[in-house]
């Protein structure tokens, strides 16, 4: 998660953000629950549909 | 009797699989956002790039997602075999083998790991739009290290779409 959040709070995320073709980070938060133990939360662009699913409804038969 | 049952059916599943259109469509749109992510400075590398991580934003539109595994360029070269073992483990957990190039499948190649190496999963990935299946999946990583796969018989495409898939080789560092 630790990589996730350096790629995300530094440069990029301000370079990235408004890309047609990268999904949008809305907002993150974080907190600790115990020790060491982080809860994060991370709030992305809706999108409606996945290639997965689209390849999975279009077989490929022969 | 006549066969036209078994035609249209033949022909309406010949419909139904993605057309060369919509592979090129979400193919560059693919490539825009790898583009967009290469062009940073320092670059990013998205390393794990492959159908899971494509979602479909409107009918046109495709997205990147999934920056877990990102990850700018090593500055430097594994100097031993510890620094290799530790890039190992880092590459299980974050890539996946089926798109994996050479110098991941095999670090102890000590070739560097750089932006074609998403070039290289981007060419996986078109063939897997083209064909559902990925190029080393029957092999496994000894036909990735000699760049060895077939294109299948069918479905058809242009012969452009099958030199475009074949760019990928041209990533290969020896």
């Amino acid at each position: 998660m630790s990589r996730a959040f350096v790629s995300l709070t530094d440069g990029p995320k301000r370079i990235l953000k408004g890309h047609p073709n990268i999904v949008h980070l809305i907002d993150a938060a974080w907190h600790k629950t115990s020790n060491d133990v982080y809860e994060v939360f991370i709030l992305m662009e809706y999108c409606p549909g996945s290639l997965y699913s689209i390849m999975s409804a279009k077989p490929l038969t022969v | 009797m006549t066969g036209g049952g078994i035609i249209d059916m033949m022909n309406r599943r010949l419909r139904e699989r993605l057309t060369e259109a919509d592979i090129l469509q979400i193919f560059i749109d693919v490539c825009e956002g790898v583009a967009a992510m290469h062009n940073l400075r320092p670059a990013l590398l998205h390393r794990d790039l492959k159908v899971e991580n494509i979602l479909q934003s409107s009918d046109v539109l495709y997205k990147l997602c999934d920056f877990g595994s990102a990850s700018p360029v090593a500055p430097r070269l594994p100097a031993n075999t510890q620094e290799i073992r530790m890039l190992e483990a880092d590459l299980n957990r974050h890539t996946t083998l089926q798109y994996r190039a050479p110098e991941m499948v095999d670090p102890y190649l000590r070739r560097p790991i750089d932006e074609k190496s998403d070039v290289w999963a981007l060419g996986v990935l078109l063939y897997k739009l083209c064909y559902y299946t990925t190029p080393f999946e029957e092999h496994g990583p000894l036909a990735i290290l000699n760049v060895q796969y077939k294109i299948p018989p069918y479905p058809a495409y242009s012969s452009q779409m099958n030199s475009l898939i074949g760019m990928f080789r041209f990533c290969v560092r020896f």
